[in-house]
Parts: structure tokens; C-alpha cells; sequence
């Protein structure tokens, strides 16, 4: 059985240490943990509240869904964990350091009910992927996704520290075109 | 008390400077299907399961529909026309309102608030989908959450501007029948092995699965969209799921309890290809015989109305009853309306005989099976529930719906089910649908975040 990929990465503009960055970040550092399915749907219930309220200042975005995502699963995942091993390095010469990239990643067994959901939801014209709107709708259903039906999550934000950000041009520069504007 | 299995495995966590992360693997995943509800079976189920689950994933592989709202007679005249497309399918892909023609939807019996007493809050209605999936796990893969996912459609913008709340006279009715069934679980010794297939017009399930949730995990399985044009009236039962969603969504999580499949029994109505009518009908697709093991009885409810086939199980559920009776699963037949208000205290006023009506603002008659609680103990007791000691028993001296039924093969149409839920597609669906072979929407290469 085949299981799909279904990947969100936004870019939120939110100042170093301001409390959207705290909340997000005490979030995952006090759910690090083996979890049962409801301590995953909690996890995930309260990331999808906060990105919610974040939809405003949801700058840039990606998302996908990809049926037989093993290699796209595991390709974000190393990717973004590669980024663990470079230490980082901000923007220098940018005007303002105010943005932080935040990916949850999943892994759906294709007959499972998240997969259902996720299709559902995700079926949507091409004029309307990059709306606010799409991506509202994207953060309710990785709240509402069924955890005994979902093989594999996982939740990045990038830089790590509250206190470090993206400049808005390194996120709109090389590596990162596929993130879109959100409109 | 036992702790839970922790299933959801941390594979690694990060905490640094450059990254804050952690990533988990749901150890000992065993996945039971999702049940589909398709609009025919056979190949077509296939064809449907994998669109929903695969094309319906539509940003990747597959395709992506753009917003289409029919095709106009002009149109019609110079393009060749497109194979009938299953009626859900169309609507994900050209719009809810698809060959609408600018139909309305119409609402009747609205109330303005719901089952508490509550006024609609429109920015929740997007929430319904999640919230009606079974809390009970073991019920989650047959819940379909097709009808209540219309209201996320791109499109439903007016539907989720207008959507009323129903509650009509039969629905509150149904409700207190729905309370007097619940008896037989919170009597029954093992209420976990008890199975109640709801089978009667839409917004009349919901409210008996609404009366019976205490005691009864629903499950709705409802697998079409609504339409102004709609053979199925689904936008009625849609409200009927947000009158009753108070009660639906408070459903126990955990403890002894039954589970109410909650079906639309329009979903096959007659129907002779009105060219003025959008066939959203469907073919529903009950567990299989084996993922049925732990259940020891079925209870399948119709209107026993005594109008024609109010008897009879509908054309789609005859093949998985008789296999379940095959498995020993022995299927009882229930009339909804043998469930009738108490004649012995009817009119006098007796408050152990009254019970709340969900959002009815007073009191009505308790319900019972047969109409008393004799006859209602001794159905309680001759389905192997232990009423409590000392209530009456009295067999029915009359026939009561469903007396002698037993689920046996019988054909179910010279065609099947082929024709049920086909909608034409669009005159030109080159100008409707965008493919994207070769285009798939994907992260760029050597993208990432890395």
C-alpha cells in the first residue's frame, strides 16, 4: 500500500522572540516526545490554532501532496535536517530579520482516512493554491487529521532559536523558489 | 489505569540555534481501509476510490479542476460532449454548483438555532468534517466525510452564507425514537457488539443517530454533495447535521458503547434522467463480513411506514447483509415508526413518560416500541437486553415492521448500480480541466529549505 506525501512550508513574518515565535517553539519543545494518536491530534490541533492566527502574516508558502511520497517524505525530511548541521549564518546586509519558516511534514497510507481528508481538502483549482484563503484551509486540516491513520509527521521551524530570522530576500533568493507569495 | 501505547515513536528531536524540530513514526500502523461510498460499484467504485484518494489529491499528479460552472447552450452546440462523470467528482471539479444554471438551494422547516439552543456560528461550518469523524478509532475508517466536506468547497461560498439549520416536526420524532432505541444499548450486556444501521431519509438519520448518540458512536456515512438541482435532497440532511451537531459531536469518546451507521436512504431514489435534475445519487458500501468480528448483532432501522419497500433493505445493502448473515452476524429489522409516543400516559401530563425534544423547547412524549413500555421490555428483552427488574414485558399483539425479515440474495436491478450518480460532463472539458502531466506542482529541484 502506497502512502502519500503531504508537506506545508510557510514563511511567517514575525519579529525574533515575539511571542507567535514562543508560542510555536514551547509548543514543540514540550511535545518532543513518544506520543500516543491523541497526543499527536493534540500536538497537531494546537500547531494548526497557531498557524491560524498567523495566516495574516503568512508571507511566502508551499505545499504538496504527492501520491507515492516515500522519496518526497524523505527528501524534505533530510533536507531540512540537513540544516542542523550548518550553523547559521543571518543576513547581514538585510533591512529586517522578521521571518521564520515553519514545515510539517506527513506521511498518509493512501486508504487511510487522513489521506481521504487531505485529498479532499486538497482538491482545488491550480488559481486558487496560493490564496490565504487555501492555506487557512490547509492549517484546519492538519488539525484534523486522523493520527491512527498517519504514518509518519513531523514539525520544523527554521532558524531554531527565537532569538534568529530569515531576512524576507534570503527566503525570495536562490533555494528557496518554490516558495510563492501567498495571496 | 492503563497507560496508553505510546504509537507515535520520536525519531529525533532538534533543539539548536539552526533548528528546531522533531519528527515521529507511528510504529505498528495496521490500517484498516477507508469504506468508500462510490457512486457505483464494481470498476466504478475503483475508479471513484482512487479519485478520491489519489486524483482527488489533484495538486500533484493527477489533475486540478479550475472552477467551472456549466457549459452554455452555445457551447453545447459545437463540442462533442465528455463521458458522464460520477456526480461528486464533478462537482470537486467544476464546482459545487455544477449544471446548476443558477439554481437556488431552498430550505424548509429552518429553525435558528440548533439542538441547544445555539445560534450558527458560519466560521465553524468548515469544522464540521473533522468534527463528525467517529471519536471512537475503531469506527474512523468507515466514516465518510464527503456531505459535510461540501461545505470547503472553493464555491460554497453562498451555501455557507445561507445554510439554515432544519429541524422538522418527523425530525424531532426521529430524535425521540432515535432516545427509545438507545435503551435497548444502555440495557444491552455488551453494547460494544451491537451495530445499528440507520437507514431512513437523511435529515431523519441524523436526528435518530442524534437521539441514540449517548449510547451509540455515529458514523455518517453520507457520499454526496448537495445541489439546487439535486435528485438527493443532501443539502436538507447537511443542515439536519449542523441542527443535531451538538449532540452528533458530543458522542462518549471511550466506554461501552454501540455504533450507529448513519445512512441517507434518498440516496437511491427513483429517478428517470431528468434533464432538469443533477443525479447526485450513490451506492453505499457497508464494512465487509470481516472487519465485522467483534459484532454479534445488527439492527437495521427503516421507516416501516408501510409505505412500498419500507420493509426491505435498500438494492446496495443487500449483498453485505446476506454476507454477514453468512458470518453468523444475524441482521433484525426495527420500523422506526413502531417507536410510538406512550398511550398509557399519553395526554396526561406524566412527567416520567416525557422527555426533552432536542431544540423542540418543551417536553414530549417518551417513545417507546409498540407504544407502551410493556411491549417495549419485552422487545428490549427478546433482542437479549435486560431491561431493568420489574419493568413489564407484553409481547405486540399486532404485526410490527420487520417481523420475520431475514436478509436473503435477491437481484438488484438488470443494470446494478452503473447508472446511479452519472452527470453529464462538461461540453468542452479541455476549456474545464487543466491537466498537468508533465507539470506536476512539486518543490523545485534542489529546493528545499536545505
Amino acid at each position: 500500500m502506497s502512502d502519500h506525501f503531504f508537506g506545508i512550508q510557510v514563511a511567517l513574518q514575525t519579529p525574533p522572540d515575539g511571542r507567535l515565535r514562543q508560542s510555536l517553539a514551547r509548543l514543540l519543545r514540550q511535545q518532543s516526545q513518544d506520543l500516543d494518536v491523541l497526543g499527536q491530534r493534540k500536538l497537531f490541533a494546537a500547531l494548526s490554532r497557531t498557524l491560524h492566527k498567523a495566516v495574516d502574516v503568512t508571507t511566502l508558502g508551499f505545499w504538496d501532496l504527492q501520491p507515492n511520497g516515500r522519496g518526497e517524505y524523505d527528501e524534505w525530511v533530510r533536507g531540512l535536517e540537513d540544516d542542523a548541521a550548518e550553523r547559521w549564518v543571518a543576513d547581514a546586509d538585510a533591512v529586517q530579520l522578521d521571518h521564520v519558516l515553519v514545515t510539517t511534514l506527513f506521511l498518509l497510507p493512501s486508504r487511510g482516512a487522513s489521506a481521504h481528508l487531505v485529498g479532499e481538502r486538497c482538491d482545488l483549482p491550480e488559481n486558487s493554491w496560493m490564496r490565504r484563503s487555501t492555506f487557512r484551509t490547509l492549517f484546519t486540516t492538519v488539525g484534523e487529521l486522523d493520527f491512527a491513520s498517519v504514518r509518519g509527521a513531523a514539525v520544523y521551524i527554521t532558524p531554531g532559536n527565537e532569538a534568529l530570522a530569515f531576512s524576507r530576500r534570503e527566503l525570495e533568493g536562490d533555494g528557496y523558489d518554490y516558495l510563492l507569495p501567498l495571496r | 489505569m492503563t497507560e496508553r501505547p505510546r504509537s507515535f515513536v520520536l525519531q529525533v528531536a532538534y533543539d539548536q540555534y539552526e533548528l528546531l524540530g522533531a519528527r515521529w513514526w507511528h510504529e505498528g500502523l495496521t490500517l484498516k481501509p477507508v469504506a468508500f461510498a462510490g457512486s457505483a460499484l464494481g470498476a466504478d467504485a475503483s475508479r471513484r476510490a482512487a479519485l478520491k484518494v489519489l486524483a482527488g489529491l489533484g495538486v500533484g499528479a493527477v489533475f486540478a479542476g479550475v472552477a467551472f460552472r456549466g457549459c452554455s447552450s452555445d457551447e453545447d452546440a459545437s463540442t462533442s460532449s465528455s463521458p458522464p462523470l460520477a456526480a461528486a467528482d464533478a462537482q470537486r471539479q467544476y464546482g459545487l454548483l455544477y449544471a446548476a444554471d443558477g439554481a437556488s438551494f431552498v430550505w424548509t422547516d429552518t429553525t435558528p438555532n440548533d439542538a441547544n439552543g445555539d445560534p450558527l456560528v458560519r466560521d465553524s461550518l468548515q469544522l464540521l468534517a473533522a468534527e463528525l469523524q467517529p471519536k471512537v478509532a475503531r469506527w474512523q475508517p468507515f466514516y465518510l466525510p464527503t456531505l459535510a466536506s461540501s461545505l470547503l468547497a472553493p464555491d460554497a461560498t453562498e451555501l455557507r452564507a445561507k445554510i439554515p439549520f432544519v429541524n422538522s416536526a418527523a425530525m424531532q420524532q426521529a430524535f425521540l425514537r432515535g432516545q427509545a432505541l438507545a435503551e435497548l444499548i444502555a440495557f444491552a450486556e455488551a453494547p460494544a457488539k451491537w451495530l445499528i444501521v440507520v437507514d431512513l431519509p437523511g435529515p431523519l438519520s441524523v436526528a435518530f443517530a442524534a437521539g441514540l448518540a449517548k449510547h451509540a458512536t455515529p458514523v455518517c456515512m453520507f457520499g454526496n454533495w448537495p445541489h439546487p438541482r439535486g435528485v438527493v435532497p443532501a443539502h436538507m440532511t447537511l443542515s439536519a447535521l449542523l441542527f443535531h451537531r451538538p449532540q452528533l459531536t458530543a458522542s462518549p469518546h471511550e466506554g461501552e458503547l454501540a455504533a450507529a451507521l448513519v445512512l441517507d436512504r434518498d440516496r437511491l431514489r427513483p429517478y428517470d434522467n431528468a434533464s432538469d435534475r443533477f443525479d447526485n445519487r450513490y451506492v453505499v458500501q457497508l464494512p465487509p463480513a470481516k472487519e465485522l468480528r467483534d459484532i454479534h448483532r445488527v439492527l437495521y432501522v427503516v421507516p416501516g411506514d408501510g409505505q412500498a419497500g419500507s420493509e426491505q433493505e435498500l438494492d446496495d445493502l443487500n449483498e453485505t447483509f446476506v454476507s454477514w448473515r453468512s458470518v453468523g452476524i444475524p441482521v433484525r429489522m426495527v420500523g422506526a415508526a413502531d417507536f410510538l409516543p406512550d398511550n398509557e400516559f399519553a395526554g396526561q401530563g406524566e412527567e416520567a413518560s416525557h422527555k426533552q425534544v432536542a431544540g423542540g423547547g418543551g417536553h414530549a412524549p417518551r417513545h417507546y416500541w409498540g407504544g407502551n413500555r410493556a411491549t417495549h421490555g419485552w422487545w428490549l428483552h427478546s433482542l437479549g437486553s435486560r431491561p431493568p427488574d420489574g419493568a413489564p414485558m407484553q409481547a405486540p399483539t399486532q404485526r410490527m415492521a420487520g417481523d420475520g425479515y431475514e436478509p436473503q440474495r435477491r437481484p438488484v436491478g438488470a443494470s446494478g448500480f452503473a447508472d446511479v450518480g452519472k452527470v453529464p460532463g462538461p461540453a468542452d472539458p479541455s476549456r474545464s480541466r487543466r491537466s498537468t502531466s508533465g507539470g506536476s506542482w512539486s518543490r523545485s529541484s534542489g529546493g528545499g529549505s536545505s
